[in-house]
């Protein structure tokens, strides 16, 4: 029989990253298809990975952030705004590289999010919400009203050198994203098992309780919103270097909505469930671009509709998750274990 | 100075009723609906479709879009919102920010994105002493005046004003008093609903009508937390004080800072008085 429970003796087995022998075979198989990918599929194929890889490091701050700390944030396209512009600016008004670009921007990131922490010190849920969605309209308008930045129109990014090396071809980018990607990813893990991230999920079960045990609130909750930034930054640095390009219409408000919803159909449990989510929802807009393009004879006012149609997508799909399967794609994947593992019985 | 006081007064007027459907649906549910937009951006095109594409007198019309955004705000309540009842806060609001998405897509693939005006019924600029006032703005002060009087009075006199209130000071306790939860969610969503048409008409009248009439809540939403989610006094102080001080700021600082400036008071309200100026304060317990 399968065996059941949990079986950990130590707290170092319990939290180890890669405790068993088919979690191990697993991740090295996960490694042999991201380094064989590029070499197999094709040039569109590479362009989604390296969008996709992007909105991983999006969504897995954003999951810090939420999932594991329990804050609700509507900020998050900010962050990724302050990102692309960060590096937008550093790339056109200095000639230096990405490296310097990226650096900016997380700097930059964790600054403003001390701003947006500092009421979320007094605030929840609801009033956390409207706070922080007040803050995406203050600083896309902020942004938008420098010279700097190139005001409505935004700025187009000159040819991206990352330490010496010219990022030329999509296969750059993809060893770029992927490794920027897999580091990030493997960072949040580690945070989430760490003391911080320990004391992050005491916040998220019940903040006052976690005051009463020695956990400085406004210092890991400003400490979840800097992490966080600084993730969004990133993704927003390498978006607009890819791109080549940054304007306020890349960051709109939907875009902190869609976000959430990685974050919430993957499982807020779960740091790979937001992984899953993202990968998932990347490839979302391609889809509907093909499926409409395959209506476009019968259906012609759908494919001119693109954008509208995404957006409403995104919140169709959130409404319903939350609805049907709040625990999201984690949950199902755990049911699906579960009943695998104690087959045939209902429970171990 | 009086001229651009009565603009903000007329402005502020149709953030109040704005506020006022936040407030309604917040005190008896405790869910902010940030789909109120989209219910007025619903209730403005069937006004736009009945009383300029199908030519229905002018009151049968908002009539019409009265009933219709209150029936579909009546649905949203009871087909999802009612399956959300002691869910935490977070999905709720993510499940309203979901549909404001959907239903401003709907009406984008159903109407077209092109922007429409809708006429108001009279359109001249009434002279008063030293001041000229705009018909649709007189409009707009004229039934936030009613409804809010009307509000006031459903709240202190009626049975299910009575129920409404009980709701939101205990909803444990209410519920134990054999108040049914349920009516109380149905009526005061019907009741935001048909408050979103009316505001959507008014709010038409002064934009164009699109599928962008929506963000006009979000920018009244400030309105609604500086004078307290859950106070239909704070509602109305909160619209007027919003619409008089964007008027300023546009006239006197230049027209882009009227966002930053709402914004920027909600902010500093949150920080400082989170529960808003008359809202009720929440005590916290482990």
């Amino acid at each position: 029989m399968a065996r059941s429970g949990n079986f950990h003796r130590t707290y170092a087995s319990e939290q180890a990253l890669w405790p068993t022998r088919g979690r191990r075979f697993w991740t090295a198989m996960l490694v042999l298809v991201l380094v064989l990918y590029p070499l197999v599929s094709g040039d569109y194929f590479v362009h989604l990975a390296i969008q996709a890889f992007i909105i991983v490091i999006g969504a897995a701050g954003l999951w810090l952030l939420v999932g594991q700390t329990g804050l609700i944030s509507l900020a998050h396209a900010a962050f990724v705004a302050v990102g692309g512009y960060a590096a937008g600016v550093i790339s056109v008004h200095t000639g230096l590289g990405l490296a310097t670009g990226v650096v900016v921007a997380v700097v930059l990131a964790v600054l403003v999010s001390l701003l947006v922490g500092l009421p979320s010190l007094r605030l929840e849920n609801l009033y956390l919400a409207i706070a922080t969605m007040a803050f995406h309209f203050a600083v896309l308008f902020v942004v938008t009203r420098f010279e700097l930045t190139g005001g409505n129109f935004g700025l187009r990014l000159e040819s991206p050198r990352l330490l010496g090396w010219t990022l030329t071809s999509r296969a750059d980018f993809y060893v770029l994203t992927c490794v920027a990607a897999v580091g990030l990813v493997l960072l949040a893990a580690n945070l989430r098992r760490s003391r911080t991230g320990r004391a992050w999920g005491a916040v998220r079960d019940r903040d006052l309780a976690a005051e009463a045990v020695g956990i400085h609130l406004a210092r890991y909750k400003l400490y979840a919103f800097a992490v966080s930034g600084a993730y969004a930054a990133v993704a927003g640095a390498l978006l607009a270097t890819y791109l080549g390009t940054t304007s306020q219409d890349h960051y709109p408000f939907v875009l902190a909505i869609q976000y959430l919803s990685i974050v919430i159909v993957g499982g807020l449990g779960s740091l790979s469930g937001a992984v899953m989510g993202a990968l998932l929802l990347s490839l979302l807009p391609e889809g509907l671009r093909l499926l409409t393009g395959a209506l476009q004879g019968s259906m012609p006012t759908l494919a001119d509709n693109l954008l509208l149609l995404q957006s409403g997508l995104y919140g169709a799909i959130l409404v319903i998750v939350l609805l049907v399967q709040p625990e999201g794609l984690y949950g199902m994947w755990l049911r699906v274990k579960r009943w695998w593992m104690t087959y045939p019985y209902s429970y171990q | 100075m009086l001229q651009v006081l009565l603009n903000g007064v007329a402005t502020g007027s149709i953030y109040a009723l704005v506020a006022l459907g936040f407030v309604i649906v917040y005190r008896a549910t405790g869910v902010l609906n940030f789909a109120h937009g989209e219910l007025m951006m619903i209730g403005a095109y069937l006004a736009l479709l009945f009383a300029v594409e199908l030519d229905v007198p002018y009151v049968a019309a908002v009539v019409i879009a009265l009933a219709g955004a209150a029936v579909l705000a009546w649905l949203i309540q009871r087909v999802l919102l009612r399956r959300l009842v002691d869910e935490d806060v977070f999905s709720i609001v993510l499940v309203t920010l979901g549909l404001s998405l959907v239903l401003r897509s709907v009406v984008a693939l159903v109407f077209g994105v092109r922007e429409r005006a809708l006429p108001p019924p009279v359109d001249t600029y009434v002279d008063i002493g030293p001041v000229d006032i705009w018909s649709v703005h007189l409009l707009a002060i004229g039934v936030a005046i009613v409804v809010f009087l009307a509000t006031g009075a459903f709240f202190e006199r009626s049975r299910y004003g009575l129920a409404m209130r009980a709701m939101a000071d205990d909803q444990a306790v209410a519920r134990l008093m054999g108040i049914s939860a349920f009516t109380v969610f149905g009526i005061s969503w019907l009741f935001a609903g048909g408050l979103a048409a009316v505001t959507g008409v008014l709010a038409g009248h002064t934009v164009f009508v699109s599928n962008n009439l929506g963000f006009i809540a979000l920018r009244a939403l400030p309105a609604a937390v500086i004078g307290g989610l859950d106070s239909v006094r704070g509602a109305l102080v909160g619209g007027l004080v919003l619409g008089v001080a964007e008027q300023l700021s546009v006239n006197y600082v230049g027209g882009d800072t009227r966002e930053l400036a709402a914004f920027g008071a909600l902010l500093l309200v949150l920080i400082v008085r989170p529960y808003g100026l008359f809202g009720t304060p929440e005590i916290k317990r482990v």
